[in-house]
C-alpha cells in the first residue's frame, strides 16, 4: 500500500516561510539576508529563526561575509534542500489532486 | 502535521510562482549574451582572416574572457541586488556548443559533406541558443533563433566556404546582441 502523501511532508520544510526561503534559493546561486527579508516580508528575528531551522536540517548553507564594519549573510540551498523542496511540491500536488477527486471540495 | 487542502493549494501556487520567477531571473543574461554576440561578430572577422578551421583557437580564449567578465558582472549585480545569478549552466552550454560545433565541422570535412561542414556548426549554435532561451524563459533569445534559421538558409545560397561561415557568425552575432539588448537587466 502506497503511504499517504502527508507522510512525505517534511516538518522542517512544510511551513510557509521555510518553503518560501527554499523556493527563493532555487534557480539562483545564492541570495542575501536582506533580499529574503524584503521578498518574504519578514522581520530580522523571524527570518533568522527560520534560517536556523533550515540550516540545522542541512537544507541551506549560510555564509557570513565581512563587508566593511558589517557582515553580509548569504544563503544558498544545499542539494538536500533542493531535493526536499522538489519532494514537498510533489507531495503537495498529490494531496491536492486527491482532494480534487472528491466532489465539491475541488471547486472551492 | 496540519493539512489544509485550500491552504496547501495556495502554498503550491505560491511556490510554483516563486520557482518560475527565479527561472526567469536566471535567464536575465543580458551581459553574457551581449558578450557572446560581440564574440561571434569578431569571430566572423577571424574566420575571414585565418579560416574556419582555426575558429576553435579564437573561441577558447575569447569564451574564457567572456566567462570571467560575466562572473565579475554577476558578482557586482549581486552586491547591489542581494541575488547572485547562476553562471554554470550557460558557461557549460557555451563551452559545449563551441566544442560541438567544431566537431560537426570536422565531421563534415571528414565525410566530404561541404554543407555539413559549413552550415552544421551554425545550426548547432542556433539549437544551443534556443535551448538556453527555453531554460531561462528568454523570449528574445528564442525569437532570435527563429530568425537565424531562414537567414542561414538564405546565406547558404549566396556564399560558400569561409565567407559563408563568416556571414553566419556575423548575422547570428548581431541577432544575439539584439536579443541581449531586448533582455531586461536584473531589477
Amino acid at each position: 500500500m502506497t503511504p499517504h502523501p502527508i507522510h512525505r511532508l517534511d516538518d522542517a520544510v512544510h511551513q510557509r516561510v521555510r518553503l518560501g526561503i527554499l523556493a527563493a534559493c532555487i534557480g539562483v546561486a545564492k541570495v542575501d539576508f536582506t533580499y529574503l527579508k524584503t521578498t518574504l516580508g519578514l522581520t530580522d528575528g523571524n527570518l533568522g529563526r527560520h534560517l536556523e531551522t533550515l540550516e540545522s536540517a542541512g537544507l541551506i548553507a549560510v555564509e557570513r561575509v565581512p563587508e566593511g564594519r558589517r557582515q553580509r549573510t548569504w544563503i544558498k540551498a544545499t542539494p538536500r534542500g533542493r531535493q526536499a523542496l522538489r519532494r514537498e511540491i510533489a507531495a503537495l500536488r498529490e494531496l491536492i489532486d486527491g482532494v480534487d477527486g472528491i466532489d465539491g471540495l475541488g471547486e472551492g | 502535521m496540519d493539512v489544509d487542502p485550500v491552504m496547501d493549494r495556495l502554498l503550491l501556487v505560491e511556490l510554483q510562482a516563486r520557482v518560475e520567477d527565479n527561472r526567469r531571473r536566471a535567464g536575465v543574461l543580458r551581459f553574457p549574451l551581449l558578450a557572446i554576440g560581440v564574440a561571434n561578430v569578431l569571430a566572423a572577422g577571424w574566420c575571414l582572416l585565418a579560416g574556419r578551421d582555426h575558429l576553435l583557437a579564437f573561441y577558447a580564449p575569447v569564451l574564457a574572457v567572456v566567462v570571467l567578465a560575466s562572473r565579475h558582472h554577476f558578482r557586482r549585480m549581486a552586491e547591489r541586488h542581494g541575488l547572485l545569478l547562476p553562471i554554470r549552466t550557460w558557461v557549460l552550454a557555451a563551452c559545449g556548443l563551441a566544442v560541438a560545433s567544431a566537431a560537426v565541422s570536422r565531421l563534415g570535412a571528414a565525410l566530404g559533406a561541404t554543407m555539413l561542414e559549413e552550415v552544421g556548426p551554425s545550426l548547432v549554435w542556433v539549437l544551443g541558443y534556443h535551448l538556453l532561451g527555453r531554460w531561462g524563459r528568454n523570449r528574445a533569445l528564442m525569437a532570435a533563433t527563429i530568425v537565424m534559421l531562414p537567414s542561414t538558409a538564405v546565406l547558404a545560397t549566396l556564399a560558400s566556404g569561409d565567407a559563408l561561415v563568416a556571414a553566419q557568425l556575423a548575422v547570428n552575432g548581431v541577432l544575439v546582441c539584439a536579443a541581449a539588448l531586448s533582455t531586461a537587466e536584473l531589477a
